[in-house]
């Protein structure tokens, strides 16, 4: 076949044509197959769960705790004693069994700071049905909350819906890293790159004012807080089941609401905002928690935002700087167990 | 049933090829037509089985009614045939149109006609197109005494049931009569294979790539700069053409593996340096139809200047309409009438351009004609046109490319598109990808060489794998499978 001299008539050239291809095809589709599955297996899982991973290593060290959803990231910061447990669509029925799972695997949180913003009980909320949530899940979820698979390892993880449409992307993007931070990257790189805080450098004022508009709106719309509609009551009864448990184990609660851009408050739906706010200060006077608001922190500052609701590298490092001004006017501290042990409130951070 | 799915390409068209070669060993050739109709029913039921029996009700009467033209008076035989062009325009216009023809009698009249909502039969205007020559032919007497199995087979055959080509009833009835046809060959098995994997790489790699830059600029976006609406307009130039084809080659290497040969419907449509050109080597089938069945009896080029400017004009409003009921296929048939009748002025002149210019000219009326084709709405097709002329938006505030791709890669593909809408940069980078993509069309040989004459080589082989490859890949991965473009016409 490969004879220059073939002839398009030589039905055994185009017999080996057929036979090669159909057997090169089944051999790539294979060796594609086993790749996938050993690149998701080893790559993706282990990242999409890496806070299962440090959880049960440092576990008995974390002495507070930030819980929500990707706009935690901003907690993402070196404090041997803190643990940002945040990750997209950590929404009220997921914080319910992470909280079950840190009560077990970390006794010696102090502080929960737990993030209140409005889309944590609207729509989308419901669907929260992300793979790396599902190992934190040990019993039936309520099923209108949407359905919360359970992991397991044993399962062919690159032909899971997680997984799958990444797979190449992560792919891609561990070779972008290998070939820019040399063979071993960091975990904090890994880290920051699996939790949706979508980029480190990306400046949110440098596109057009049309397009940050839309695209605020159409964010907005995604998580339905463009149009009025009402609180998800199951949503609003686990977050406050979250809370109960987090005070049952002798936590204290401090509730966060994150910075968002101009475009996104001018959108935002006023009644939803308005109903959230009457809700989180009905259960702040009924637990007694503060509420740390930083949704309008930033409204002058619109170049520390990667996009409408999440801060860029600098963003986050402005704002760590002030929350844990803010904790520490709160008396909190965040020392780990170890460097701090015996004492409630040891040494304050560098 | 799509081309580019497993379904289709692991199972049914194996199997049907493996059953219908078998029953061929046997010698039952009845019986391997038998099945050959009921998987194309079955391929087009597949798809919407609803609409099933008005395609099966056509078929029908159309071979019926056809042989009754040597039965009755030559007297009553051109009534006949005016009966049976009625019932299958009739048909055509009744599902297509009607909505279209209500709606413009609403406006027009003030009046409160509800809209009929019909599903309209995939591959109508194909199947008219295709029954009605069969129908003139059999008037004409040209037509030979053909079985009702061998009609049916012709008329419903899957790899032109829904999209084409429009085959010609002496191109195909012969072959499926003739013993050669029988035999299973390998070398049509492999020719087949190779132009499906030609087929899926257009498809899957190519126009789905272009889709959602295409469908954003068109449908989603607020405004477009100079940029963006020239890489939208040539992205829909691009993906229109992978697109159908891709589809062609498809059913093209589909009807070979039953040993089968349908006629061609491209020949490198945009190297051509006249719009004649262009409608010798676009949808080939489609324009052969209208010049034997429309514009030749409507008198052709014989009477005159005029009337030949008339016959053209018409011929390529109705070849605007057959694509769908709306006034911008109208005027897009417009355009390209207008531009045939101006061609042919001009050849009158005996004036000669220069090969370059003939071909930049002649590629980009047919691309700004395109966005007429492609928009759904009047605004929409304005807001590409305005962007393409929009010389001032250029040189916004600089490459954000960065950004696009760490957006892309980190699965926020919207995001990624919003800035490709906003930043030039992005854009510019996108439109030079068109540009390269079209310089690729304009440059590289088309799949037609490989349908006579297609000799094996280890390059073959690898393109072939890379390109099921990639179908795999993004079928089981990214979750990736669209409809061709064409299905809708």
């Amino acid at each position: 076949m490969s004879s220059s001299t073939s002839s398009s008539r030589d039905p055994a050239s185009h017999r080996r044509f057929v036979l090669l291809s159909l057997s090169f095809l089944l051999l790539a589709v294979g060796l594609n197959f086993l790749l996938c599955e050993v690149f998701a297996r080893k790559v993706i899982w282990p990242r999409k769960c890496f806070q299962l991973l440090e959880l049960q290593r440092d576990g008995r060290t974390f002495r507070t705790v930030s819980l929500g959803t990707s706009h935690t990231a901003v907690m993402n910061f070196d404090y041997p004693g803190l643990f940002n447990f945040g990750l997209s669509r950590t929404f009220p029925s997921i914080m319910y069994f992470k909280m079950k799972y840190l009560a077990k695997a970390a006794p010696n949180v102090r502080t929960l700071l737990l993030e209140a913003d409005t889309h944590l009980f609207y729509g989308l909320a419901a669907h929260c049905d992300k793979y790396q949530h599902s190992v934190y899940i040990d019993e039936d979820v309520d099923p209108s909350l949407g359905n919360h698979p359970r992991g397991s390892k044993g399962e062919f993880l690159s032909l899971k819906e997680e997984i799958a449409p990444t797979v190449y992307k992560q792919m891609a993007m561990s070779l972008h890293r290998l070939l820019t931070s040399g063979k071993n990257s960091s975990e904090k790189t890994a880290r920051s790159a699996e939790t949706e805080d979508v980029s480190e450098d990306v400046r949110w004022d440098l596109l057009p004012r049309e397009v940050r508009e839309q695209t605020a709106i159409s964010r907005l719309k995604h998580f339905s807080l463009y149009d009025y509609e009402p609180m998800n009551p199951l949503l609003v009864e686990y977050y406050e089941k979250t809370i109960r448990m987090a005070l049952n184990q002798g936590m204290r609660v401090i509730f966060i609401r994150y910075p968002l851009t101009n475009e996104f408050l001018a959108h935002h739906n006023p009644q939803i905002e308005d109903e959230v706010s009457a809700f989180l200060g009905a259960l702040s006077k009924k637990y007694g928690i503060p509420l740390l608001d930083y949704r309008k922190v930033f409204v002058d500052r619109q170049d520390l935002f990667s996009n409408q609701d999440h801060c860029n590298g600098e963003g986050k490092k402005v704002l760590r700087e002030r929350i844990l001004a803010d904790l520490r006017g709160l008396g909190v501290s965040m020392v780990s167990a170890a460097a701090g042990e015996g004492s409630p409130d040891g040494p304050q951070n560098p | 049933m799509l081309f580019n799915s497993y379904t289709y390409l692991v199972f049914f068209l194996p199997i049907t090829a493996g059953l219908y070669f078998l029953l061929s060993r046997r010698e039952r050739h009845g019986e391997g037509k038998i099945l050959l109709i009921l998987a194309s029913l079955g391929f087009y039921g597949y798809h919407e089985f609803r609409t099933l029996p008005v395609l099966l009700a056509s078929v029908l009467v159309n071979y019926f009614s056809c042989t009754l033209f040597n039965a009755v008076a030559p007297r009553r035989r051109k009534p006949l045939l005016v009966a049976l062009l009625l019932f299958n325009l009739g048909l055509l216009v009744y599902y297509k149109y009607s909505g279209f023809l209500v709606s413009n009698a609403n406006s027009l009249f003030h009046t409160g006609f509800s809209m009929p909502n019909l599903l309209v039969p995939l591959g109508i205007s194909y199947l008219t197109f295709l029954q009605i020559a069969y129908c003139v032919d059999s008037y004409r007497g040209v037509v030979r005494n053909n079985s009702f199995l061998n009609y049916t087979l012709f008329a419903v055959f899957f790899p032109k049931v829904i999209s084409g080509p429009i085959a010609h009833h002496n191109e195909i009835l012969p072959q499926l009569d003739n013993p050669s046809t029988k035999t299973f060959s390998w070398q049509n098995l492999s020719t087949g294979l190779f132009l499906l994997s030609i087929g899926l790489f257009k498809k899957v790699v190519v126009a789905d790539n272009l889709a959602p830059y295409v469908n954003f600029g068109f449908d989603q976006a607020q405004s477009l700069n100079f940029f963006s609406g020239w890489a939208t307009s040539l992205g829909y130039t691009l993906q229109l053409y992978f697109d159908f084809s891709g589809y062609t080659d498809m059913a093209l290497g589909s009807a070979l593996f039953l040993n089968l040969k349908l006629p061609l419907n491209f020949a490198s449509p945009y190297k051509s340096t006249d719009i004649r050109q262009f409608w010798q080597t676009w949808h080939i089938t489609l324009g052969r139809f209208l010049r034997d069945y429309l514009y030749i009896p409507l008198g052709g080029n014989r009477r005159g200047k005029l009337c030949t400017y008339r016959n053209l004009l018409l011929t390529f409003l109705v070849c605007g309409v057959w694509h769908g009921a709306g006034w911008l296929f109208f005027l897009w048939g417009f355009l390209h009438g207008i531009a045939i009748v101006v061609h042919r002025a001009w050849n009158q002149t005996g004036i000669r351009m220069h090969r370059v210019p003939a071909w930049f000219l002649t590629f980009n009326f047919v691309n700004i004609a395109w966005i007429f084709f492609r928009a759904r709405e009047w605004e929409d097709a304005l807001k590409v046109l305005k962007g393409m002329v929009n010389v001032q938006s250029i040189g916004w505030e600089g490459v954000q490319l960065r950004q696009f791709f760490v957006y892309y890669l980190k699965d926020h593909q919207r995001h990624a598109l919003e800035i490709l809408a906003g930043v030039q940069g992005g854009e510019a980078m996108i439109l030079l990808v068109m540009l390269c993509i079209t310089a690729f069309v304009i440059v590289a040989g088309n799949s037609n060489r490989y349908l006579e004459n297609f000799t094996p080589r280890f390059r073959h082989v690898c393109f072939f794998v890379a390109s099921f490859l990639f179908f795999v890949i993004c079928n089981t991965y990214l979750a990736v499978r669209s409809e061709f473009i064409y299905f809708q016409f």
